[in-house]
């Protein structure tokens, strides 16, 4: 089936070729009826075995034939008492799969029978190792080999480093052995989980690793196998130990002034932030955000605490809720405060006096990531101050002056504090990994003098600096140097998309990151004194992707028209957005726009001049849920497919959008697809074409 | 300007059934896979209806052993992989309501292992090929709450490597097969959080060589099989556009049999219906023109799939 020459027209082969073929279709016509025969009747005489044997050595993959093999082994085991005897049989399907590997060397059901008749005990495995010997020299790369050997070495209990030592002979026998590379990384990461002081091993091991795989891509650049080893030896570095926190809202020392709203049930809520952003919406609680590093789980009432001033009712037995699609885990986490009355949900205010809290996530095992790394902490996250606010306008105007003021003198101290209780811990830390890092970038710098034009080399150089200003602590004290840092570091991935075109999309997926860190480099100090605004101004700055969610929980208002944005993958995080434009983006399908399904507060949503509409192959048809993925929300889908087409369904049912813009995607042309959405959104302003009002 | 030379490699496909060479010999034991191969090519091609829907149910139920599961042919045993294929060809055909999903259901789950894995048969071969089959086939008969599916996942998960990559169990080196195998079954599960997206994706769109096709691990040839399994794991993580489409577009073209039709691995080898159905399939992920589109985890036509879960008809109601 592979690697196989077409003949040129039929009737051309060989003459010999052709013979020898008829031969095997003459031969295999008269043994596979028998065979099949004999499984369904349980004949297991010599005749019969000889039969099957023959039939495997034509042809490896007749896998029932390996199931009657088997059965064939069990009834001959357990007719003969004799140990003698027993070694003989095991003996000769040892053999036998022998012959049936020379045929195939890749034949799943031969190395599975080899695995089954060893797992029966009774023969020895020094030969296995003999045999992986062999076949490992006629091909390094034969992974069905390198699995049994896993099996072979877990049976006899050899120790990981004698392994190691295996895959560091198969290394230098040959660098280009990716098989080798990843058995190290299997053991290593098998050391790191599972041996006591694992973790201390391993990070001793780090230099002896980096120098293995250099001494490999120094001799050769142009192998990738050194190069993607090496790529996760820098994972290995720079990885956090576990999951963290890296973002809430409110943020610490915001005031919130809470008042009653027109609405009889909801809540007007205003947050003063630091940098005086302020962030207002009608709400039917307060939301808290608890933003991570990575998915977790375990957020509840035993994990995240509360200390005020007075104590606060309302405080104990929140409900935390994973925002996003599982049930169990999420990056972001959300709750909400409520001031009711818990009869007839009547607002409280006027019985409640201001207070502060202190939110904190403690370190009471519980949050961890899906595998199973808790969280280190605990991590003081906010101080939140609660105003209950007045309707008289004067006395609101103070309180906002008042407030202002405060916050003046906050951002000092919030400055202060989080840079001191920072540097210390991040310098203790981040000493071992800088060390690391200074040196791995020194070294792939000398290959570039050889090998200038490596893409290897040039992205590696690129990742290792973006690791290294990772852990730069110059962040607060000279964040100019920081913007020019990763200014030049866009510069070096521009460079290597010239060198590299064909994967010039991953690399602008990259950019993306270093752009959006210089933009939140820039938002922690603002040109203007003054900075008042929820908005957040992402227009035309070339995002492929979009991402460090946790630095925008308060944005209200995204304007993201103009970039290359192909779904809202993680827009769920945004759980205070209320204005979202999205036009003249790379949007393909509704499906893209799921996670927006999620965010309460939407109301305005601008998807105009994308691509919906236009293309057969959905890219997020499985990414989000829906019934292909398991996910049988509890709607009702009346009629058929060709009325309610289910994405429509999936993304807009549960939105409350009083605005949308659709003008120029195909889709508009489409009476079913508009008739759809009409339903689903029946008190929604639909825009579908320019000379209709669009925000 | 190479184009797809459609209708030859729908006669190919229909001549295949009247072989009796040795290709085809060495093959009957796939005979069941070999079918779904064919028959979803002919569909995503348009000319499905052109197949003896009735003969082909027919020989498949007769492939159906008393556990529930299906053989590979006549006479052969059991297995999870048919067990599939013979489902996805009923459902190609709308023809579900042939078989009793609640024992087909049973005998799938009876192939669970404690760890979550699940073998292919009754003699423990473990794989996550095995996994993908599982919940594939008992997604698309609704019967997902039959298997213990967090241990189905985990017991995915741990198969993750270094590369963000899958093997066939847990050590075993990432293999674009098995990688579509995991990402598959994980986003049917609706577990695709497992998959670290975009360092996975990377590995994936360095499969592409300098010809335009795509390898299935570092430093080997490009097959046309890998259009399929690269292709579609980049589509179900929307990263599909992290290759140059247009080159691969061309190399599978290049691989085409424009004289006897079929599609084969490499330009100019000998074609199969394994490498035909992969090609046209990834022609159909690439979007090229009068090809169906194909779902990228069931691996069926979309508006198949769509009818199974969303059509009225197919006692969707029942599930809520």
């Amino acid at each position: 089936m592979h690697g196989r020459p077409r003949q040129r027209a039929a009737g051309e082969t060989s003459g010999s070729e052709n013979d020898k073929e008829l031969a095997k279709v003459a031969e295999l016509q008269e043994l596979i009826p028998s065979i099949l025969h004999n499984h369904r009747t349980c004949c297991y005489t010599k005749e019969a075995l000889m039969q099957n044997a023959k039939l495997l050595e034509l042809n490896p993959e007749f896998y029932t034939a390996w199931n009657f093999q088997k059965r064939a082994v069990q009834h001959l085991l357990s007719s003969e008492t004799d140990e003698e005897a027993h070694k003989r049989i095991i003996k000769e399907e040892l053999d036998l799969v022998y012959r049936a590997l020379k045929v195939n060397h890749k034949s799943y059901g031969a190395w599975h029978h080899r695995k089954w008749v060893i797992a029966l005990g009774l023969s020895p495995l020094d030969s296995e190792f003999t045999l992986l010997s062999k076949v490992l020299k006629l091909d390094a790369r034969n992974f069905h080999s390198w699995d049994y050997r896993r099996f072979a070495v877990r049976m006899k209990g050899v120790p990981i480093n004698e392994e190691l030592q295996f895959t560091t002979e198969k290394i230098n026998e040959n660098f280009s052995n990716y098989s080798a590379w990843h058995n190290r990384s299997a053991l290593l990461s098998e050391l790191y989980r599972n041996e006591t002081g694992g973790k201390e091993i391993v990070q001793g091991r780090l230099e002896e690793e980096f120098d293995l795989v250099k001494n490999s891509f120094f001799t050769d650049p142009n192998d990738q196998s050194a190069w993607f080893y090496y790529s996760w030896l820098l994972g290995q570095v720079v990885a956090p130990v576990g999951p963290e926190l890296n973002g809430t809202w409110p943020p610490h020392t915001s005031e919130l002034v809470i008042e009653c709203s027109e609405e009889p049930t909801h809540l007007s809520i205003t947050c003063t932030c630091p940098l005086q952003r302020v962030t207002s919406f009608v709400s039917s609680g307060v939301p808290l955000l608890l933003s991570f590093t990575e998915a977790v789980t375990g957020v509840n009432n035993e994990t995240v605490t509360f200390h005020s001033e007075p104590e606060v009712r309302e405080l104990s037995k929140l409900s935390w809720r994973p925002v996003g699609f599982s049930q169990e885990f999420s990056q972001t986490w959300a709750t909400e405060v409520r001031f009711q009355n818990k009869d007839d949900k009547s607002l409280l205010l006027s019985e409640l006096t201001n207070f502060a809290v202190d939110i904190e996530v403690a370190v009471v095992p519980g949050i961890v990531s899906p595998g199973g790394q808790p969280m280190q902490g605990p991590v003081k996250c906010s101080k939140v101050s609660f105003h209950f606010g007045t309707t008289d306008n004067a006395a609101k105007k103070t309180i906002g002056e008042e407030l202002m003021a405060k916050q003046l003198g906050a951002i000092g101290l919030v400055e202060e504090e989080t840079s001191k209780g920072e540097n210390q811990t991040q310098i203790e830390a981040g000493a071992w990994q800088v060390k690391i890092l200074e040196t791995e970038i020194e070294s792939i710098l000398e290959l570039l003098k050889i090998e200038p034009d490596s893409k290897w080399a040039q992205l590696t150089l690129i990742r290792l600096l973006t690791a290294r200003e990772s852990f730069s602590r110059s962040r607060i004290e000279r964040p100019a140097d920081e913007v020019e840092k990763l200014q030049k570091l866009q510069g070096l991935l521009r460079q290597l998309t010239h060198i590299d075109l064909p994967h010039s999309e991953y690399y602008q997926h990259e950019q993306s990151l270093l752009i959006l860190r210089e933009v939140v480099l820039n938002l922690e100090r603002p040109k203007e004194p003054q900075h008042l605004s929820s908005l957040l101004n992402l227009r035309s700055s070339s995002l492929y992707t979009l991402g460090c969610f946790e630095h925008f929980l308060w944005v209200q208002h995204l304007d993201l028209s103009n970039n290359h944005l192909r779904s809202t993958h993680g827009f769920e995080a945004l759980q205070l957005l209320e204005n979202l434009n999205i036009s003249h983006n790379q949007i393909l399908s509704f499906t893209a726009l799921a996670p927006l399904a999620l965010l309460p507060l939407l109301r305005i949503l601008n998807i105009s001049f994308n691509e919906i509409g236009a293309h057969p192959i959905d890219t997020c048809r499985v990414l989000f849920p829906s019934n292909l993925s398991n996910h049988f929300m509890s709607q009702v889908l009346a009629g058929n497919n060709e009325v309610n087409p289910w994405e429509v369904r999936l993304v807009f049912q549960n939105m409350n959008l009083t605005d949308l813009d659709l003008t120029g995607n195909p889709v508009v042309n489409s009476s079913k697809f508009m008739k759809a959405l009409t339903a689903v959104l029946p008190s929604t302003t639909l825009h579908t074409n320019e000379s209709s009002e669009c925000k | 300007m190479a184009t797809l030379h459609l209708q030859k490699h729908v006669d190919y496909i229909k001549s295949l059934d009247k072989k009796s060479d040795f290709d085809s010999l060495v093959t009957e034991h796939l005979r069941m896979s070999g079918a779904y191969w064919g028959l979803t090519a002919m569909d995503l091609m348009g000319h499905l209806a052109d197949m003896d829907a009735n003969e082909i149910v027919a020989w498949l139920l007769k492939c159906q052993h008393d556990c529930g599961g299906f053989g590979g042919n006549h006479g052969h045993d059991p297995h999870v992989i048919y067990t599939l294929n013979a489902v996805q060809i009923l459902a190609l055909f709308d023809k579900l309501n042939a078989v009793d999903a609640d024992k087909i259901a049973a005998y799938i789950a009876g192939l669970q292992n404690e760890d979550g894995s699940f073998s292919g048969d009754e003699w423990g071969e473990i794989d996550t090929r095995f996994s993908y089959c599982a919940i594939c086939c008992l997604s698309l008969l609704k019967r997902l709450d039959k298997i213990d599916l967090k241990k189905a996942t985990d017991f995915v998960a741990r198969c993750k490597n270094f590369d963000g990559g899958f093997g066939c169990t847990p050590g075993g080196e990432s293999h674009a097969g098995q990688i579509f195998c995991c990402v598959a079954a994980l986003a049917i599960a609706g577990a695709l959080h497992h998959v670290d997206k975009d360092l996975l994706g990377w590995w994936l769109c360095e499969r592409q060589v300098k010809s335009g096709g795509l390898n299935g691990r570092p430093e080997k040839l490009p097959d046309v099989c890998y259009s399929w399994w690269v292709l579609s794991s980049l589509v179900i993580m929307n990263r599909v556009h992290w290759i140059d489409k247009k080159k691969l577009e061309e190399f599978i073209l290049d691989c085409q049999d424009s004289e006897n039709g079929g599609i084969s691995d490499r330009p100019d080898d000998a074609v199969d219906v394994f490498h035909t159905f992969f090609g046209v399939a990834g022609l159909s992920l690439l979007e090229y023109p009068g090809v169906k589109a194909i779902d990228p985890a069931y691996a069926l036509p979309v508006d198949i799939v769509d009818r199974i879960f969303y059509g009225q008809e197919n006692g969707f109601t029942d599930k809520l």
